[in-house]
């Protein structure tokens, strides 16, 4: 090690002498923070992030003491979720920084604003392989949208203004901000350049014109909505859109909640999971209306035979997506909420006897939740608690079979009362993202849908909820197995049962009891509704314990390689 | 198919790294890579190939970069980056 490189003061471990020193970079970036409105910080202390948590204490930011990085990363994930502003997580550097990684790729996948704050070691040290060191600006690169290294006391204002904006304009992302210690203890005399401000961009007069004629010339249009409507704040005018346009609509897992379940122009969602109504609606179409969708593999299925007779109508705040997977004959850029707003179809040619058809096979197909065996049904669970409304319910997932029966069964009011790690599909979400959605929005009724396999991804943060009160009911859906996993190898890897087996759960009610968290199970049926009511009138917050049959499944299934026509139904072999 | 593209980046810590792994990620191998350093910012000439995707998509993804002042694709080829490796002006 070259001893001249190496300040010692830089290892100076000690708490500045409060009062008679300039104001330094850790309370710099809490003032900083504070200036953008962050009230909540969800983190974890250590080494080098410790200069902000000294001066934490003097600050009226409230801080969230996860009990694991990654359940940090998940609530500011679910916090930004509902309330579209960016949610910020804290951590020290080396494995408290990497234990963020899941929550900051699942807000880059998802496109959720969010400020990852990480302490690194002091700039000399950096690139020696200091204790807790790692490359997490290196390492975030892909999944980012954006990340700073603040090496600079100085700078620290200007970086967390950028940070925020960069996270919330456009399509949303998370951005990362590395603080090496020294920085974070240096003075900070801010220098704060004026924000370029972006041009509002323009309405897309013409392509709007082309657009409507395409709406005009189509017999089968179709609405295609997906997550960017919400990142766009642009329900309402979707809803208003739609309202006037009389044809059918389909969301993606991201955008469910737009449009109510019984609005008969509805179909459900589309995909491996959606509705068969839905999926035919878009095979049969000849104009899909894209808006704010991206053409996921989990939504289009064997992408060559989607939508094999439509011409693609693509509206997006993001560029890169038009065309980027399905060509658009005609993209529109910008503002969704703005074009939507400006954009009236009137499908003079639309071909009715399809639309009615369309109508009844979302009858025909509508799911039905009388119990195949003798247990608890899964899915009529789910949909009897997302009716026991308690105005504002926010729903939050974890990943698996249950997650889908979420999606095809609950009754949502509103896509940002619906959580769900969509693109990664990360187990382990649903807990810390209630967490951060009940903090955002204390008036909600907040229910946790998890797995006995997620749930153990996360289960520490039972500490968080008890430590703070903050009332997420859960409702604990336990097969004893990989359910999603169990339910692929039956189907296409011939039974060949591997690593899936969880009969050795624990008690689940015993650890939320030693948790300190209310719990209790149901085994039959006729326990449902008793069940409900007391999780959701429960004081404070509960875990409901409901075992299932490992064999219910989730259905209907386009299986792999199969285009979205090809679904398979549970009768078939 | 080579494809030229020459793209002007803030000078700032990672841009570089940033635009050459999204390219990489994205599926296109890179050819050949030049950058130039200049008073303000930093030019990166790179050629790139890929057997499936489009260079259009690319270049979008590679325009929304926050590091990513602007890109050029299919500029003058005649240029020769044969024996630059990744350089600093």
């Amino acid at each position: 090690m070259n001893a001249e490189i190496i300040d010692p003061s830089c290892m100076n471990d000690r708490a500045p002498d409060r009062g008679s020193t300039p104001r330094n970079g850790a309370e710099a970036l809490l003032d900083s923070l504070q200036q953008q409105g962050v009230q909540t910080i969800f983190g974890y202390p250590g080494g080098t992030i410790m200069p902000v948590y000294d001066a934490l204490t003097e600050s009226p930011i409230q801080h969230i003491l996860t009990r694991h990085e990654q359940g940090a990363a998940f609530a500011a994930n679910g916090m930004a979720r509902v309330t579209g502003k960016a949610g910020v997580c804290m951590a020290t550097s080396g494995p408290g920084a990497t234990n963020l990684i899941t929550g900051i790729a699942d807000a880059h996948l998802d496109s959720v604003p969010l400020v990852a704050i990480t302490g690194q070691v002091p700039t000399p040290l950096m690139g020696t392989d200091a204790f807790q060191e790692v490359d997490i600006f290196g390492m975030t690169m892909p999944v980012v949208k954006h990340s700073f290294i603040a090496r600079d006391s100085s700078s620290i204002p200007s970086v967390v203004r950028d940070a925020f904006h960069i996270a919330e304009s456009g399509r949303p992302g998370p951005v990362l901000v590395d603080l090496p210690k020294d920085a974070a203890m240096g003075h900070c005399h801010p220098r704060l350049q004026p924000l370029d401000q972006p041009a509002m961009d323009p309405i897309q007069a013409d392509a709007l014109d082309q657009a409507t004629r395409l709406v005009q010339e189509a017999r089968r249009p179709v609405f295609y909505l997906g997550g960017g409507v919400v990142l766009a704040d642009a329900v309402d005018q979707v809803r208003s859109m739609a309202a006037d346009a009389g044809i059918p609509i389909v969301a993606t897992l991201k955008a469910l909640g737009t449009v109510p379940r019984d609005n008969p122009d509805f179909m459900g969602m589309i995909g491996m999971h959606g509705s068969q109504a839905a999926n035919l609606a878009v095979q049969e179409s000849d104009l899909l209306i894209c808006i704010g969708a991206r053409f996921d593999d989990r939504a289009t299925g064997r992408l060559d035979e989607f939508a094999p007779h439509a011409r693609v109508l693509h509206f997006d705040r993001d560029t890169a997506e038009v065309s980027k997977l399905r060509q658009a004959d005609v993209g529109i850029v910008g503002c969704l909420r703005e074009h939507v707003a400006a954009f009236r179809p009137e499908p003079s040619r639309l071909d009715t006897a399809w639309v009615d058809r369309c109508r009844r096979r979302k009858h025909e197909f509508a799911p039905r939740y009388d119990a195949p065996g003798p247990g608890i049904y899964g899915p009529a669970l789910i949909n009897q608690l997302s009716r026991s409304r308690r105005d504002p319910m926010i729903v939050s997932c974890d990943v698996g079979q249950h997650q889908m029966w979420v999606a095809q069964h609950w009754n949502f009011d509103h896509p940002r009362h619906h959580l769900t790690s969509g693109a990664l599909g990360a187990m382990g979400f649903g807990i810390p993202a209630a967490l951060g959605a009940k903090m955002a929005c204390p008036d909600a009724t907040v229910v946790c849908v998890s797995g006995d396999g997620s749930i153990m991804m996360n289960i520490q943060e039972l500490a968080t909820l008890a430590r703070y009160s903050i009332d997420v009911k859960i409702v604990l859906l336990d097969n004893s197995a990989l359910g999603m996993v169990r339910q692929w190898q039956e189907l296409f890897f011939e039974k060949n049962f591997s690593e899936i087996d969880l009969s050795d759960n624990p008690d689940f009610t015993s650890v939320a009891r030693a948790f300190g968290i209310d719990a209790f199970r149901i085994t039959e049926p006729g326990q449902v509704t008793q069940g409900i009511n007391r999780l959701l009138d429960s004081d404070g917050p509960c875990l409901m314990h409901v075992p299932i049959d490992q064999t219910a499944n989730v259905w209907p299934l386009v299986p792999p390689g199969a285009n979205n026509a090809q679904m398979m139904e549970e009768s078939t072999p | 198919m080579n494809h030229a593209i020459e793209l002007r980046l803030r000078a700032v810590e990672g841009s570089i790294i940033r635009t050459l792994g999204l390219a990489e990620r994205r599926g296109f191998k890179l050819e050949r890579v030049l950058v130039e350093q200049q008073a303000e910012s930093q030019l990166l000439h790179l050629v790139v190939s890929s057997p499936m995707r489009s260079i259009e998509v690319l270049t979008k993804q590679l325009e929304r970069l926050h590091d990513v002042i602007d890109v050029a694709i299919n500029i003058d080829q005649s240029q020769d980056y044969s024996a630059c490796a990744v350089s600093g002006g």
